[in-house]
């Protein structure tokens, strides 16, 4: 017999079931845009927990996916970047995922891993977002992709510094032993202090930038092709506007562009990375010419807590050069044994590879990966 | 907390809805004064209907005749005072009705009004923010974030263009490095 409250009970369960939204696998929502001669190719997608759903007018799209590429190419692979392009944000905005410290051999097969959400006020027809191939680092630096996001440059370095990194590990493991290398890989995995970071772009209006103008301690590297010559950003409070480091090209080669690490202290006299400051596009900078770094965006930094940082000073050390030939420089290893910048500096990619193989899988197998190659 | 008495009394004589019988019954089991309680009421039924029962020996023609006359006696007092009429609860199937009405109505609102998207308020650009879970852009009401739900030894940077992400792929044990642009 059908009571009021079990009519009542039927009824909310039935409405509930019709306006629940509706999930769907999102397949169609993404699609993998290789060219027909790229050196890798999409062997599998596997789509994991992503899902695609509506709620109200908007649309949000969970992607949880891990692309399984192959590589085409004779030679070995040392690094990809996929460029990442989400409709709903064009022109404004786009992203890249990279996987440096790559070992991979020709036919062998790589996974890369892409888990975005997206959420945009209503829908459209088509893929919501194109991966795309930005590029490919080989074992030779020879590079090949479209490069729209510079990731020649990007994984050039970080692939340079692959190899210093693993020659100097190689180093203390021959001249110290095993245990020496164990301490460094513990110093590598030791917490480091770490920001949070808001970045918006363009010159800041006339509300934000009420602060006062804090100069740059520059940081000499001996060695270095460029010299800082002074630096400032306008501070106010948590946020930073503007920054702005003034160099000079004491090599005797042009340059196309630089990059200065950017360092904070905040009220406690902790130091932290904030990040890089590239150089203005300009015509290359000819030996002894000065140029300029500057980031118009405002940055706004507080702790990993959440608590706004309260910044005191800055610093700034030259991070990379790119000379007019294409060739890379970065800070040399013995550059970087300064206590005080191996304090402030993160360790680069590969350091952060190899003690991920130590935590992983023991000082044995970390010996047998720096004597692979 | 123990059940109202009623509760216990409709159900000693089975007369509880299916799902509160149930959640009764999960109380009695551990529950001896309320099962005691329960048994006192199925006894006092019992007794009840022992009384009910007749003697054998009862004289049926006498009290069917009885029955009769009290009866006709019952019908000739109602002609003298008139028909009554009782009202007819018409209302109640209409306030039954209502709430599932409403029900039904929501239901299909919800299916065709499709709420404002509330856009943040007077952003010149796109706006590039580090979270704890991934690096979050936002343009003009879309958001994109590219996340890392598997990542250890996080490292986050402010690069020339947006915002870059190191960590460590705790599935691939691979170094990945997202980075969100803002132009």
């Amino acid at each position: 017999m059908f009571t009021p409250s079990k009519l009542a009970v039927v009824a909310l369960l039935a409405v509930n079931a019709w306006a629940q939204p509706e999930a769907q696998r999102p397949a169609s929502s993404l699609k993998v845009n290789f060219p027909k001669d790229a050196p890798v190719a999409l062997v599998a997608a596997d789509w994991g927990e992503s899902q695609q759903t509506e709620r109200g007018s908007a649309l949000v799209l969970d992607l949880r996916t891990a692309l399984t590429l192959r590589n085409l190419a004779p030679r070995p692979i040392r690094g990809v970047t996929l460029l990442v392009v989400a409709q709903a944000m064009t022109p404004g905005g786009k992203a890249s995922v990279s996987v440096p410290g790559l070992d991979v051999r020709p036919g062998e097969t790589f996974p890369v891993r892409i888990d975005l959400r997206l959420l945009r006020p209503n829908a459209i027809p088509g893929p919501l977002v194109e991966v795309e191939l930005d590029g490919v680092l080989f074992e030779d630096l020879s590079f090949y992709g479209p490069n729209r996001l510079n990731s020649r440059r990007l994984m050039t370095a970080w692939e340079l510094e692959a190899r210093r990194d693993r020659q100097y590990y190689r180093q203390v493991l021959e001249t110290a032993g095993a245990e020496a290398l164990r301490r460094q890989m513990l110093e590598i995995l030791a917490e480091r202090p770490r920001l949070d970071v808001q970045v918006s772009r363009g010159r800041p209006t006339a509300v934000a930038p009420s602060g006062r103008s804090v100069e740059f301690a520059c940081l000499q590297l001996p060695g270095a092709p460029l010299e800082l010559v002074r630096g400032e950003a306008v501070v106010s409070g948590s946020q930073a506007h503007t920054p702005r480091v003034e160099v000079r090209n004491r090599s005797a080669r042009p340059v196309r562009y630089f990059e200065v690490a950017w360092l904070l202290r905040d009220r406690f006299g902790r130091d932290y990375l904030a990040g890089s400051i590239p150089s203005t596009p300009e015509s290359p900078l000819a030996p002894g010419a000065r140029g300029t770094a500057l980031q118009e965006a405002s940055l706004r930094f507080s702790s990993a807590g959440g608590q706004p940082l309260a910044l005191e000073g800055m610093s700034g050390v030259l991070a990379q050069v790119e000379f007019a030939d294409g060739e890379i420089w970065i800070p040399d290893r013995s550059v970087l044994e300064d206590p005080r910048l191996r304090r402030l500096l993160p360790p680069s990619a590969e350091e952060q590879r190899l003690a991920e193989i130590y935590r992983r899988q023991g000082l044995a197998a970390l010996i047998e990966e720096l004597k692979k190659r | 907390m123990h059940p109202r008495e009623t509760e216990l009394a409709l159900y000693a004589g089975g007369e509880l809805s299916w799902w509160r019988r149930r959640r009764l019954s999960g109380h009695l089991r551990q529950c001896e004064s309320c099962r005691a309680q329960v048994e006192s009421f199925r006894d006092g039924r019992a007794w009840l209907r022992q009384q009910d029962e007749l003697p054998p020996e009862v004289n049926w023609s006498r009290l069917a005749a009885e029955m009769r006359a009290n009866i006709r006696l019952g019908l000739a007092a109602g002609e003298c005072v008139g028909p009554v009429r009782r009202p007819q609860l018409r209302w109640r199937p209409a306030a039954l009705a209502l709430p599932v009405l409403l029900l039904l109505l929501a239901g299909w609102m919800l299916q065709i009004w499709h709420p404002p998207v509330r856009r943040p308020a007077a952003v010149r650009g796109p706006v590039v923010t580090a979270t704890a879970s991934g690096v979050e852009l936002r343009q003009g009401g879309a958001v994109l974030t590219l996340l890392h739900p598997h990542a250890s030894d996080v490292g986050r940077f402010a690069s020339g263009e947006g915002v870059r992400v190191r960590y460590v792929d705790a599935e691939t044990g691979m170094v990945t490095i997202s980075h969100v642009y803002a132009e």
